[in-house]
This record gives structure tokens, C-alpha cells and sequence, in this order.
């Protein structure tokens, strides 16, 4: 999925069928709860089903809704934390280097993690990270440089 | 003994391996279709109870707990939308009424005012005349009563509330109905009705700077003769 490729034809099952996998999977990376990408991702179809025909480019439509839903998501879930239990974070076990650098990027600010994401999983360049995110490129391009700083030094 | 840092390539290289070996961890288990939530319903009580209150129809209800918020989105949503960065969600009742029966229709639940870990505070839509429980009803409703309503296709149900600064309005209308066209200073839009027990609800959003918001309930494109209804932006401070 990249935010130039040409809009699909698809309908709105077709789409769902062919992307909703895929756009699980980046909300993972974005919130790091299975349940909870499921449901985001199932509120991001739902919200978009009632304007399907209106909207232009459905995959870079719902990557960029899923992308903000989580963003939001994370600032609420840690607003929430004096509310609510936290929640048990869930335990991904591959091989020990990878575990380590997983949770190295869920402990990043949601920002710099969102950049991280869509830059190195996504391979979008910085420009495209930030018409996701709408922010200015060079705020992006300082949430990485500090993103990776961080986990530079993390991972020594 | 020293430690060095990654360079630059290696870090790169760690990061996309990592994020596309924990994102192949997510398994391709397509959800079920939505189940009915009937389980654990939550009793409906009477109206004034939030303040969030607009001026309700006669099968509208607030309610609020007794259980508590423990997941958001909720359940079995039908339509979700955000207004200036603040998410709803409109989602199948989960209420009982006061004689027990489960309340047929939707709930419409604002995140603001629905955290994790309070109790649920919603406002109900319904379609049909609630049936009065007790001596005149004293003790609340007990089912809803749709004989009138279905013999009439242009008859809505409809309430709403505030989510931001913009107004939110559910639409119970007849099973036949297949859209909610909603006509603001000239601008026309057709909202799509989600079937709910049986009966059709369509959600609205009408912007803050409207004064007034036109109505009108289709079936197959076709207008529904007598189904226009005009209103006036309620007055989102308390008590307007």
C-alpha cells in the first residue's frame, strides 16, 4: 500500500477482503493490541462505508484513518491509565534481538513511533509520512531523528 | 569492555526486520459476523438523567450504567463518526427495560462522555411508541408498541445530541425506508439506513453554523409523501 498508487475499482467488500489484513497488521505496529486493531480497523471500514463512493483512494484513505485512529488511541489509552488498570502488554516472542527492538519502538512516544512505522514497514518517505500524519515534513524529520537517537542508544 | 552503537544501516535494517516479523504475527483470522449482544444487558432508566439531554422522541431514552465502559469502540457498532477530533459511535441497544425485555434499536455513545472504567452514558433510539409499564406509567416503559408505525412509512423517530459543537440525530424509521436525506442551506446528502430488529436507522450530523436542517425519508430513491420535517439547530447550552 503507498499513498500514489492509483485508486482500485474495488467495491466496498472487495477492498475489505484485500486490505484488512494488511491494515491490522499496521495498526498493531501502531497500538500493539490485537483486539484493539481489530476494532479500529473494523471502525475504520464502518466509518468510511456510509461515504465509499466519495472517497477517492480507499487504500490510502483507510491507511491514514487506521494511522490517526491509533495515534489517538495511544494519547487516550495513556490519559486513561489513572482511570482505568493498564493493560497487559502484548508479549510478541521471536528471536531475542527482535523482541528487544519491539519493545524498544512501544515504548516510543506515539509521534515517533507513528513515523517509524510508516517509514521503515510502510517505506514511505518522510514527504509521504507527513501528508499521513499531516504534519510539516521537517517535524517529521526531527520525530525520527529522535526516535532513532533513542533507540540507538537503547540498543548499544 | 565497550559498547558500540549501531550505525546507521544496521539500525535501519534492525527496524524493518523487526516491524515486518512482529506484523506477520498477526495472523489472517477474518472477524465473524457481528453477533447480537444480548448477554449482560444494561437496564435503561428513565429520562433526565444525563445532561446532555435534547428534546427526545417518544421512543428515545437516556441511559447511564449500571455497567461499566470496558472497551471502546463498543460492541456491534453500525456507524461511527468523528467531529472535530471527537469520535461516536452508534451501536445496537444492549438495554433492558423496566419489565426486562430487551429495548430494540440503537445506542449513540460519545467517547468524551463515556471513559474507560465509568459507567455508560447514552442516549437511546428506538422505533415505535414505548408501551407505559405500571399505572400510567409509573414504572417506565415495557416494549415498544409499532402497529402505528408501520402503517405509516413516513413516521420517524428521532432524536440526537451534541458531539463537539455539532449535532448528531438518529432516525428510527420504517423497514421500508431505504435512505435519510438530509438538506442543509440547499446542500443535499442521502445517509444509508442500517437495519437494526427489524426497523431502519440512519444518522445525520448536521454541521454547528446551521440554523436549520431539512429531512425527508426515501424508499428506492423515491421521496416518501409527507415524510418532510424541518428543524431548528437545538441550543447546545444547558437547558436551551
Amino acid at each position: 500500500m503507498t499513498e500514489t498508487e492509483t485508486t482500485p475499482a474495488g467495491g466496498f467488500e472487495e477492498t475489505y477482503r484485500e486490505y484488512r489484513l494488511a491494515l491490522v497488521r499496521l495498526a498493531f505496529l501502531m497500538c500493539g493490541s490485537r483486539d484493539l486493531s481489530e476494532d479500529l480497523v473494523q471502525s475504520v471500514f464502518t466509518s468510511a462505508h456510509p461515504r465509499w463512493h466519495e472517497i477517492e483512494n480507499h487504500p490510502a484513505y483507510l491507511r491514514r484513518a487506521v494511522v490517526n485512529l491509533a495515534k489517538d488511541g495511544q494519547r487516550r489509552h495513556f490519559r486513561r491509565l489513572r482511570l482505568a488498570p493498564p493493560l497487559a502488554r502484548e508479549r510478541v516472542t521471536l528471536v531475542p534481538e527482535i523482541d528487544e527492538t519491539w519493545a524498544l519502538v512501544q515504548r516510543l512516544p506515539a509521534a515517533q513511533r507513528a513515523v517509524v512505522v510508516l517509514h521503515y514497514y510502510e517505506d514511505l518517505s518522510l514527504v509521504e509520512v507527513a501528508n499521513i500524519l499531516n504534519r510539516p515534513a521537517s517535524t517529521v524529520r526531527s520525530d525520527l531523528r529522535r526516535a532513532l537517537d533513542r533507540l540507538r542508544k537503547a540498543l548499544t | 569492555m565497550t559498547n558500540t552503537q549501531l550505525t546507521e544501516p544496521e539500525l535501519d535494517q534492525r527496524l524493518r526486520t523487526t516491524l515486518r516479523a512482529v506484523a506477520a504475527t498477526v495472523a489472517d483470522e477474518p472477524t465473524a459476523a457481528p453477533q447480537r449482544r444480548r448477554p449482560g444487558r444494561r437496564v435503561m432508566i428513565g429520562l433526565g438523567a444525563v445532561a446532555i439531554a435534547v428534546p427526545l422522541a417518544a421512543g428515545a431514552f437516556y441511559g447511564v450504567g449500571p455497567e461499566y465502559v470496558d472497551k471502546l469502540p463498543p460492541d456491534n457498532v453500525i456507524v461511527a463518526g468523528s467531529i472535530g477530533g471527537s469520535r461516536y459511535w452508534v451501536f445496537e441497544s444492549s438495554r433492558t427495560d423496566e419489565c426486562g425485555k430487551p429495548v430494540p434499536g440503537v445506542e449513540l455513545g460519545v467517547e468524551e462522555h463515556n471513559l474507560l472504567g465509568q459507567e455508560w452514558n447514552t442516549s437511546g433510539h428506538s422505533y415505535g411508541e414505548p408501551r407505559p409499564y405500571g399505572r400510567g406509567g409509573r414504572l417506565g416503559r415495557c416494549g415498544n408498541d409499532v402497529s402505528e408505525a408501520l402503517a405509516d412509512p413516513a413516521l420517524s423517530y428521532s432524536s440526537g445530541t451534541f458531539v463537539g459543537d455539532a449535532f448528531v440525530r438518529v432516525f428510527a424509521v420504517h423497514p421500508d425506508i431505504t435512505a435519510v436525506r438530509l438538506t442543509i442551506d440547499g446542500a443535499t446528502q442521502d445517509v444509508g439506513v442500517h437495519r437494526v430488529d427489524g426497523a431502519g436507522y440512519s444518522v445525520v450530523e448536521v454541521p454547528p453554523d446551521s440554523t436549520q436542517f431539512t429531512v425527508e425519508l426515501l424508499i428506492d430513491g423515491e421521496v416518501v409523501p409527507d415524510s418532510e420535517e424541518t428543524r431548528a439547530m437545538p441550543d447546545p447550552s444547558p437547558g436551551g
